[in-house]
């Protein structure tokens, strides 16, 4: 098995590159943020100093001055910067469960002064107007993330022309379970029944025009993904309960290059490291597995999540990888040792997306509780924790909350789509950016395709539609 | 959402003229009979399109897939959840269709969904194959996927209820069979025959049994119903099933209306009542289940003596107005009430408030109050527990440290209605008709009850706060508004909703209420509910004579206007109550349908107070105003002396409003105790006093002495060859301390015996 390695690291740092260099900062948000002195600090005079003041600390908390209320209680910090729903002071004003109820024996504060208290903790616990933010200030320079632009963009070229036809106004056969975005060039992939099919830019009706397609007669497609330079492309799926595969395409000529997994359910995401060494793939089974993409070998069999893992995604420079199950778990692995690196615990609920930032210096993740948490991979510090898609339903049952996809645009910006319909943006801290589309069906993948710098959305009901990105 | 056509035409409407055949075959169902399956679907018009609630759900049901122990459990199956018994359809289609697009079902390929393909087993599959390609359950799943496993139109018809046919099935002999057929009724006034898709139980297999298909088989001689289970409906047939042979019933004089009700059914059962029982059997039995005491002596005299013909109807009335009875039914309702003290004090649990509770209790049982007044003192008990202490119906049910309107709700239905709504807290109940709407909507009643500490701390503070909301319905937080048990939802604005459900609940025409203290009443006097246990009065339990129990709470609404005594008058007077326990040929498997006299042990604080009457001997006892076990105000539990007997003997803790936590039990321990242990014991060598006391009126006079002791035990006096093996053990020459121990004995023997110790 040959597979077409990509350019040398030596080589990659020798690309110049020729953007200009941004710096977006989070110093904008402090101004319309709560601050403790005007905002909080009434709140917590009428319910809570009676018992949480200087001399009669009890729980060893004392909420009189912002200051105290950072040091904590005796069972540590009870706010936490950026993160107000797992800040054990709401904890316990919300009536957690795990938590006792506050204030004890009368009923919960009023939702508005909640929501006070919550967006102090989120806007970096400010202790008077004007006052220093605690939270991790984030920057992000554009020039970083694009200095691996490849010298030969990889383009489907000469590919048998398919016999079914055009999709009409970007409508596919099937639901978009899985679509992946070319990093470099103007193309998407998007899966079809035991088949999937790549599309060029949007055509003038607003339809997509199909490029080619390739065969997966292993079972349904459950996840694509292009490698960092565009030119592979990775299938991955199988058939529910009895096998997974995961299969490698050159993306130019369309011919398959490799079959790797030995899987007993169909797997349910899988990622090519930047250098192409390794394999990554989540599946029921509760395993991460890392397969040597040339030999076809296992090399690790991580057993650590307690749920099925939902996605698997290697950093910008393959070094890292990360991965994220349906119990909210997320861990990142060295991917030669297949060692822990982080465990990032603040979801709640099924992790639907992992994406790194293109300079590799952050971790987005997105979860069914409807947050999306930025994690400092200095540390795997979360430094904000988004309420990004949390709607009440509006008929009984129906399900309005939940992040399903997630994916940085090349200037930084996040992109995120959720079940309440919308297709929104953030800034590069998770500072609310823009409402960028009302969508008419459940979106199910988000792709941003860098060459024409437009987002394209594939939904429940097979369609796509493409937005330009600002 | 789609574009296909909305309507519906796979229900068999019934507002087209009937065809001669189908006239035919409505008659005949009429008669109770199946001769005609009309498949569900075959009965159809041509589909436009397949319901996921109307015909997908049904198969989820059927096979058990949303079973408890399969994909309905609580956290699901092999990583897939459906609603257990399918209470929440929308959340079920979000879990196949959307919590994992690509998975579950495959819209370009139906038939690779994993769907079909794990109900077929041709993937593993934990629940194995469930049906082939075949069937009529594949092919609706299948020909849902291949329409686009749309969700269903708003104005898809609801399943309004099911009807079991025939109704009361009636086998000549055991081995016969039949089939039922069950209809579903639509909220578009159409029907469905959906007896493919329920599925089917036996309240006793040992008599009728049912299989999968809905055929009935008797199997032996008796009495008992087949339920049939569609969407969230329950409903029963009720079946008979006659012995061999012809019937030779002869009508037993009738007392009253009741024995007219157990007769009617034991004739169509072809069950043989017992013979009356005796004067002494029934004086016994009589005095300790209206008194909580056994009949002195004299009684026993004067009673055996009396040649009037009305003296058992004397006796029962001159019983039922003594204050024993009140307080037999002071303590009885102090266990269902849960009356502590002192376990929770924070709560209001205090000694001075559970004295002050059990003290009112008995107070309204000696004044005869109703007990329809009863309960509505107790539902809307409001202000300090020490000063109105039916308010502390609000520190006992409820005693931990917050009060939870769930719980309380539960409770209040279980004591008041009989009715357990716990299952409805999380999923709809599965063999009742209690929804979870059902379930939030009576919570409601109950989220504005608020407990403040009181000026001193054995003191709390009842009150409503009138604006509380709503419950909130579990699967998407909806307030639901308040609504009645299977009633209607009342307009509550700016009152106290307790009030409400008072005059709700002890209106004369609420049957859960009255048949439940009807059933409850019953209960007392049989060891046995018509509908057992009392307390769980479901569809899928029915009574075991419906008539019965729905005529006395009839008569205790409305002709007693809730009067305890006279429905225990009643009762007593009936010839039903006054059967021997000498069982025939034809009763002696009945357990159920009051054909005989049981043997029941008394509840432990009964007997401990027929001990100590027997012995004439009074037992230490924890401090109480008066000197009885069924006097302490809050159980036996905390009377440090006896509560071993009273915990051995089956004495409620009061951890629940259970009406199973009082038990009758017959165990080893028990045995044990009265043997060996230091109740009988004590009163009897160490400390006792009645037998040196007939030893004194009756020197060396064995006969009327064990003729005493016999008659405080037994209530009877010793037969010819009991008398002969008794003054065989006594020679002359025996000293006055070997005629103690020989009186010891004998009375020793008496009360270990299993005619002491059963109420008979």
């Amino acid at each position: 098995m040959k597979l077409i390695l990509p350019m040398s690291r030596h080589r990659m740092e020798r690309v110049v590159c020729a953007l200009l260099v941004a710096v977006v900062g989070a110093a904008t948000l402090a101004a319309e943020a709560p601050n403790f002195e005007q905002h909080v600090s009434p709140i917590f005079k009428q319910h809570c100093v009676a018992c949480h003041n200087p001399d009669d600390a009890e729980a060893g908390l004392d909420l009189s001055t912002a200051q105290a209320a950072l040091a904590g209680s005796s069972g540590g910090d009870v706010v936490k910067a950026g993160l107000p729903d797992s800040s054990p002071l709401v904890l316990t004003m919300t009536h957690h469960e795990d938590y006792p109820e506050m204030p004890p024996n009368k009923p919960m504060l009023a939702a508005k002064e909640i929501k006070v208290v919550q967006d102090w903790i989120a806007g970096g616990l400010l202790a008077s107007a004007g006052g220093q933010s605690q939270l991790r200030e984030m920057t992000f320079e554009i020039a970083a993330g694009s200095s691996q632009r490849p010298e030969q963009v990889a383009f489907p070229v000469g590919w048998p022309v398919p016999a079914s036809p055009q999709p009409n106004a970007g409508k596919i056969a099937s639901p978009a379970i899985a679509m992946a975005a070319s990093p470099w060039a103007n193309l998407i992939a998007v899966s079809g029944h035991r088949s999937v099919s790549l599309y060029g830019d949007k055509d003038s009706d607003g339809g997509a025009k199909l490029i080619g397609s390739l065969d997966f007669p292993e079972g349904d497609v459950q996840d694509l993904r292009f490698s960092a330079n565009g030119q592979l492309l990775l299938v991955a799926g199988g058939i529910a309960a009895k096998t997974g595969k995961v299969a490698i395409f050159d993306v130019a000529t369309g011919k398959r290059v490799a079959t790797l997994g030995e899987e007993y359910d169909a797997v349910l995401s899988a990622d090519i490291s930047a250098d192409h060494r390794y394999v990554a793939l989540g599946t029921t089974s509760k395993l991460v597995k890392i397969y040597a993409a040339e030999s076809g070998e296992l090399l690790h069999r991580i057993k650590k999540h307690t749920d099925w893992v939902s996605v698997v995604r290697f950093s910008p420079d393959g070094q890292q990888l990360a991965s994220g199950d349906r119990n909210g778990g997320v861990f990142v692995w060295e991917a030669e040792s297949g060692g822990i690196v982080y465990s990032l615990d603040e979801h709640k609920q099924k992790v639907t997306a992992l994406s790194w930032r293109p300079d590799g210096a952050v971790l987005a993740s997105a979860g069914e509780d409807g947050t999306f948490v930025l994690w400092d991979m200095k540390d795997g510090w979360a430094t904000r924790a988004v309420k990004a898609h949390v709607e009440k339903a509006l008929t009984r049952y129906s399900r309005r909350t939940g992040v399903l996809d997630i994916t940085f645009a090349a200037d930084g910006t996040l992109l995120t789509i959720g079940r309440d319909r919308w297709l929104r943006s953030w800034k590069v801290d998770g500072q609310p950016l823009k409402k960028l589309a009302a969508l008419e069906g459940l979106p199910l993948r988000l792709g941003y395709v860098s060459a024409a710098n437009r987002i394209v959305v594939g939904d429940f009901d097979g369609q796509l539609t493409w937005y330009d990105h600002q | 959402m789609s574009d296909r056509t909305m309507n519906r035409p796979p229900l068999v409407t019934t507002n087209r003229p009937l065809q001669p055949l189908q006239i035919m075959l409505r008659f005949v169902l009429l008669l109770g009979f199946t001769l005609l399956v009309v498949h569900p679907l075959a009965a159809a018009e041509p589909k436009a399109s397949t319901s996921f609630k109307l015909d997908v759900m049904p198969v989820f049901m059927k096979y058990g897939c949303n079973s408890g122990d399969c994909h309905g459990a609580a956290r699901g199956k092999d990583g897939f959840m459906l609603s257990l018994f399918g209470y929440d359809p929308e959340g079920d289609y979000y879990r196949l269709l959307e919590e994992h697009p690509g998975r579950r079902v495959n819209l370009v390929a139906p038939s690779e969904s994993l769907l079909l393909q794990k109900a077929t087993g041709n993937v593993t599959h934990t629940g194995g194959k469930l049906f082939t390609e075949q069937d009529e359950a594949y092919r609706l799943l299948f020909q849902w996927l291949a329409e686009g496993a749309k969700p269903d139109p708003e104005d898809t018809p609801t399943i309004q209820g099911i009807r079991v046919q025939p109704s009361v099935i009636e086998f000549a002999a055991p081995g016969q069979d039949t089939a039922v057929k069950v209809m579903a009724s639509y909220s578009n006034g159409s029907q469905r025959d959906v007896t493919r898709w329920c599925r089917f139980l036996s309240s006793n297999e040992a008599v009728v049994g049912i299989d999968e298909a809905g055929n009935v088989s008797g199997n032996r001689a008796g009495g008992a119903h087949v339920f049939a289970r569609f969407s969230r409906f329950t409903e029963g047939s009720e079946v008979v099933v006659l012995p061999r042979g012809e019937s030779n019933w002869t009508q037993p004089p009738v007392n009253n209306y009741i024995d007219s009700l157990v007769f009617a059914k034991l004739q169509k059962l072809r069950i043989e009542p017992s013979p009356l029982a005796s004067d002494e059997h029934f004086l016994r039995r009589v005095t300790i289940d209206l008194t909580g005491t056994l009949p002195t002596p004299d009684e026993y005299t004067e009673f055996i003596t009396s040649t009037d013909p009305n003296k058992r109807s004397a006796k029962i009335d001159e019983l039922i107005a003594r204050e024993d009875f009140a307080e037999l039914w002071a303590a009885k309702w102090g266990e269902w009430l849960r009356i502590k003290g002192d376990t929770n004090p924070g709560s209001g649990t205090s000694m001075k408030a559970a004295w002050a509770f059990f003290y009112w209790l008995r107070d309204q049982f000696i004044k005869d109050r109703p007990l329809d007044e009863l309960v509505a003192d107790l539902i809307t008990g409001t202000g300090s527990n020490i000063r109105n202490p039916p308010s502390n119906f609000y520190t006992m049910v409820p005693q931990a440290g917050s009060i939870d309107p769930g719980a309380l709700g539960k409770d209040v239905a279980q004591i008041t209605l009989g009715i357990r709504t716990g299952c409805a807290e999380c999923h709809n109940h599965p063999f009742d008709r209690w929804t979870m709407d059902d379930y939030y909507g009576w919570t409601s009643f109950f989220t504005g009850i608020q407990r403040k500490r009181g000026r001193e701390a054995r003191e709390m503070l009842i009150s409503v706060d009138v604006t509380a909301r709503p419950a909130k319905h579990l699967i998407d937080g909806t307030e639901m508004p308040h609504r009645f048990l299977g009633g209607e939802a009342p307009d509550v604005t700016d009152r106290d909703p307790r009030k409400v459900l008072a005059t709700w609940m002890t209106a004369k025409e609420n049957r859960l209420f009255r048949r439940n203290l009807a059933n409850r009443i019953w209960h007392h006097f049989f060891g046995r509910g018509i509908v057992e246990p009392i307390d769980d009065i479901r569809i899928s339990n029915p009574p075991a004579n419906e008539p019965l129990l729905e005529e006395l709470g009839r008569r205790l609404a409305e002709e007693h206007g809730y009067g305890l005594r006279e429905l225990a008058r009643d009762i007593c007077h009936s010839r039903t109550y006054q059967l021997s326990a000498q069982t025939n040929a034809s009763n002696q498997d009945d357990e159920e349908f009051f054909s005989h006299a049981r043997l029941r042990r008394p509840r432990a604080d009964v007997l401990f107070d027929c001990l100590s009457q027997a012995l004439e001997y009074q037992h230490r006892m924890r401090r109480t105003s008066k000197t009885k076990a069924v006097d302490l105000f809050d159980g036996g539990q905390r009377d440090d002396y006896n509560a071993y007997f009273y915990s051995t003997f089956g004495q409620a803790p009061r951890q629940s409003v259970c009406a199973c936590e009082t038990s009758d039990d017959a165990k080893l321990s028990q045995a044990l105790h009265l043997i060996n242990g230091d109740t009988i014991e004590r009163a009897l060598s160490r400390e006792s006093v009645l037998i040196p006391a007939l030893m004194k009126t009756f020197p060396n006079q064995p006969r009327p002495v064990i003729e005493q002791l016999y008659i405080r035990a037994l209530t009877r006096k010793p037969s010819e060859s009991e008398w002969e093996a008794l003054l065989s053990e006594w020679p002359d020459t025996m000293d006055v301390k070997q005629q103690l121990t020989f009186y010891n004995n004998v009375m020793w023997s008496l009360l270990n015996s299993s005619e002491f110790l059963f109420n008979h």
